[in-house]
């Protein structure tokens, strides 16, 4: 495989001794000559990045440090696999450590060199990243664990080759040194062995050797008939310590004299606090050390977690209404329909054929709605921070450790060299923990105000309420769909007008070969923070598309799947998983004796197809989703059982935001707050679920956001099926 | 106060309304129970308090003298672990994990509560796997990464260990 022109492999000695191989980026004008200084140097200059992944060491232990961060999909462990299949050595041979939150470490120039050379990924993706590492400024302070990208990118295009590289200068190493040709050495067993003496050396005792030659630049990869770890279901690194409870998170940290903060929050998103009116009452609190207004409201800092929370309870002030005090969800709902007929503000437009041009036959239309998304993972937002003569040290768990510790430094007016950042495997993601920007590190904001005020180690933790009450949220969408359908039931036209911000008309476009099509989009941010929430535009424009297509499958009288497949040309990617979903649930379009009905939804996103059927009945009027059946073809599978865990929870995370999701803004603030009126589905509700993975031999596309849009529709679909059609989400309110 | 936990009574002066969930990891440095929701809603924080399992985030300390509380550290080890454990590791059931020790705690006073009733209904009684309804009744935490069909499916078989 060919890295592009801005990347080329690198080598240096590792700490301690021995052989790191990585990637060095961002610097396609460099002569070899200069790259053999950069890869000495081992470090950062004239922009070139370094990023050296794997180390062999001399004790034989090969390291992957991977510049990802684990929050339960797999990660570290599929790296790993990589790695460990193209050096070709014994799984256990090899260990991951967390890179450090440095800037030798980001990601943001390997992604971003890939996409702008590649065109595999759509514009969707493409926007996603450019905001997450553009809002920070520079691609060096971008260590982005997001838009499922750490296997398909670092992984697969990057980290693997440069295994493959480094087994290469190993094997040169032990040719030099026994005096043979190459090609009469074999590896397998974490050795370089020539079978005809039998003689052999470990990879440990050719690690300072190797770190000397070249870096070949383009090694050779195995072919997948030789894989012996790709495919395979290795244990997943991070399940002991998770299930024997070891404080592996960063609201387990602890540093010696640590106070705790809580914090009050203002009532509406952005406003500020005027003046505390009980600070001497909270002061007098048992435990209670200090109090600091900071960013959208007050911190109480006390020696314990409990007693700082139940003191913010207690503090009482006023604030200043921000503009957004008068805004809720129905007006930003007005105001949206209201764009959404001037045609002026589409500010995106994908268009093909003429939908213009297509008159008479059957006219279909239907408008949706879903309402804004917090993302509430298990572990709530926190942070620690401490100092230790002029560094200040900074743990939380966080998808972009770098981008964190970037966003700390400049909030505490420090250099970044006198930050360290601690990354810490994280209690769910979703996007929350995804990036600096957009303010979405607003409590890391707050913390540092804190600590520069009373310059004492402290540990900030959001109660669950503050968690729902300032997150940054799935934007609240609204669309207007027009479909005409010609005299045998084919879809003529299409066309689909959508309201939100960063709205991508390609991703809103339909897969369906439907020959006029117009996508039309209004693009204007509200006052609402937003953030990426977990599979991101897909949430909404699946629901939309997959939904419109099965209603026009009824005005066609036709069976919605098969319909879909009609639509669908010969050689595209959802036929496979359509039709593999449908021979596992044992479609049927009609409702079952039982009073249950099966829906189907089908999309691409994130480099893998997915389709879901889900078989639903109304329980006392409401829906109760029984058994999911989900297909998915993800190109190459790396790791089954983490392929089938993610399709497993992707679809109770979708299937929560279908039943149940919904942020409601009234007076410019959330109304929602915790578990009891921001549902998440239980054990209770949550269905069957079956899993076949279909892939079709291409570059792994992506998993962890793979399987969360469909449900919303595919479960609307079905409940057509038994009755009146819904076209909002969530499905119960 | 006096506060046994795993075993070990600690002397403690605390105000009795402290839920029991920032005694065990503030006072007691006993970090594997986890704070999710402070309203007793997501289980996370679930520990046993004479063998029932209670969402320590709204149980008062108070509430918990005189009585032993046991915690995921006390549950098993790697070198020995519960067949719940056992079970979990088997069926690779965490994602993010951070619930995780909250839903064993759970899923083990649920199987642990079942086989004492029924052998003392019956000393000689063969336990038998729970069904998977009665998991279903049983489990009542949150997990966001939605790990649901392994949590079930690990609870039904580590019911027919031990």
């Amino acid at each position: 495989m060919k890295l592009n022109r801005r990347t080329f492999l690198v080598s240096g000695l590792a700490l301690g001794g021995g052989l790191a191989v990585g990637l060095c980026a961002g610097v396609g004008a460099l002569s070899q000559h200069d790259r053999r200084a950069h890869q000495q140097a081992g470090a950062d200059g004239d922009g070139a990045l370094v990023a050296l992944w794997i180390q062999i060491r001399s004790d034989n232990t090969i390291a992957v440090l991977s510049p990802h961060t684990e929050m339960g999909q797999g990660t570290h462990t599929g790296l790993a696999q990589l790695v460990a299949e193209e050096l070709d050595v014994p799984w256990e041979q090899v260990v991951v450590e967390q890179a450090p939150a440095d800037r030798a470490f980001t990601n943001g120039n390997v992604i971003q060199g890939f996409i702008f050379e590649d065109d595999v990924l759509a514009g969707f993706f493409k926007r996603v990243l450019d905001n997450a590492f553009f809002i920070g400024g520079d691609l060096g302070s971008v260590q982005m664990t997001g838009g499922s990208t750490s296997l398909r990118f670092t992984g697969w295009r990057s980290m693997r080759v440069a295994a493959a590289a480094a087994r290469e200068l190993l094997i040169a190493a032990a040719a030099a040194s026994l005096g043979v040709a190459l090609a009469e050495l074999t590896t397998g067993d974490g050795r370089v062995v020539h079978a005809a003496s039998g003689r052999a050396l470990t990879y440990g005792e050719l690690a300072d050797a190797a770190a000397q030659l070249p870096v070949p630049q383009e090694p050779r990869l195995k072919d997948p008939s030789e894989y012996r770890h790709v495919g395979v279901s290795r244990p997943r690194a991070d399940l002991p310590d998770k299930i024997f409870g070891r404080p592996v998170y960063g609201i387990d940290r602890e540093v010696e004299g640590m106070l705790h903060v809580a914090v009050a929050g203002t009532r509406a998103i952005f406003g500020e606090v005027d003046a505390i009116t009980n600070e001497a009452e909270v002061l007098a609190r048992r435990g209670v050390k200090a109090m600091v207004i900071v960013q959208e409201g007050v911190a109480v800092v006390a020696d314990n977690p409990w007693r700082a929370e139940q003191a913010a309870r207690a503090v009482t002030f006023t604030e200043r209404a921000p503009p957004n005090a008068v805004q809720s969800s129905a007006s930003l709902v007005a105001g949206m329909e209201a764009a959404l007929e001037d045609p002026e503000r589409f500010s995106g437009v994908m268009e093909r054929g003429d939908v213009e041009s297509v008159v008479g036959g059957t006219v279909v239309e239907a408008r949706y709605a879903v309402p804004f998304l917090a993302h509430a993972p298990m572990e709530p937002p926190n942070v620690t921070l401490w100092r230790e003569g002029d560094v200040v040290h900074v743990a939380s768990g966080l998808q972009d450790p770098l981008g964190g510790r970037t966003w700390a430094a400049d909030r505490l007016g420090l250099p970044l060299e006198q930050v360290v950042f601690h990354p810490h495997t994280m209690g769910g993601g979703f996007g929350r923990r995804a990036t600096a920007g957009d303010d979405m590190l607003n409590y890391i904001t707050q913390a540092c105000t804190v600590f520069q005020a009373i310059d004492a180690p402290i540990k900030l933790c959001w109660s669950r309420e503050l968690d729902v009450r300032f997150d940054r949220y799935r934007k609240q969408s609204i669309a207007r769909y027009r479909g005409v359908l010609g005299p045998d039931g084919a879809a003529l036209a299409w066309q689909a007008d959508s309201y939100g911000e960063v709205n991508i008309p390609d991703d809103a476009a339909s897969a369906y070969a439907v020959p006029h099509m117009r996508s039309r989009n209004v693009q204007e941010e509200t006052f609402v923070p937003y953030a990426y929430w977990r599979s991101v535009e897909a949430s909404i424009h699946c629901f939309y598309n997959e939904c419109f297509i099965d209603e026009l499958a009824v005005a066609a009288a036709a069976d919605p799947l098969q319909y879909r497949l009609d639509h669908l040309p010969a050689d595209h990617r959802l036929r496979g998983v359509i039709e593999a979903a449908r021979d596992m649930a044992g479609w049927r379009a009609d409702a079952a004796a039982d009073g249950s009905a099966m829906g189907v939804a089908a999309y691409e996103l994130f480099g893998s197809a997915c389709c879901q059927i889900a078989r639903v009945s109304l329980v006392n009027g409401k829906p109760k989703v029984h058994e999911v059946w989900c297909a998915v073809d993800c190109g190459t599978v790396i790791n089954p059982d983490a392929v089938i865990a993610q399709m497993e929870g992707g679809m109770i995370f979708g299937l929560t935001a279908a039943l149940y999701g919904r942020i409601d803004i009234e007076d410019g603030g959330v109304v929602q707050s915790n578990f009891h009126d921001y549902r998440m589905v239980r054990m209770a509700d949550a269905p069957r679920l079956h899993v076949a993975l279909v892939p079709d031999g291409s570059a792994p596309g992506g998993i962890g956001e793979v399987a969360v849009p469909h449900l919303s529709a595919a479960v609307a679909n079905a409940l057509a099926v038994l009755g009146e059609r819904p076209r909002s989400l969530p499905l119960i309110s | 106060m006096k506060l046994d936990v795993n075993g070990q009574v600690h002397e403690l002066d605390l105000e009795d309304e402290m839920p029991l969930l920032w005694v065990l990891r503030e006072e007691l440095g006993l970090r594997g129970t986890k704070f999710g929701c402070g309203m007793g809603l997501c289980g996370a924080c679930t520990v046993h308090v004479d063998g029932s399992p209670m969402r320590s985030c709204i149980t008062p300390v108070a509430a918990a003298q005189g009585k032993s509380v046991r915690t995921i550290e006390d549950l098993g080890s790697p070198e020995d672990p519960h067949p719940v454990q056992a079970a979990w590791l088997a069926l690779a059931v965490p994602q993010c994990g951070y619930c995780q020790p909250g839903m064993q705690m759970a899923a083990a006073a649920f199987l642990e509560k079942r086989r004492a009733g029924a052998l003392a209904d019956d000393p000689d009684a063969a336990v038998t796997p729970p069904t998977d309804e009665e998991v279903r009744r049983a489990i009542t935490n949150i997990c966001r990464c939605g790990c649901y069909e392994r949590i079930r499916t690990a609870v039904v078989t580590a019911g027919t260990v031990g």
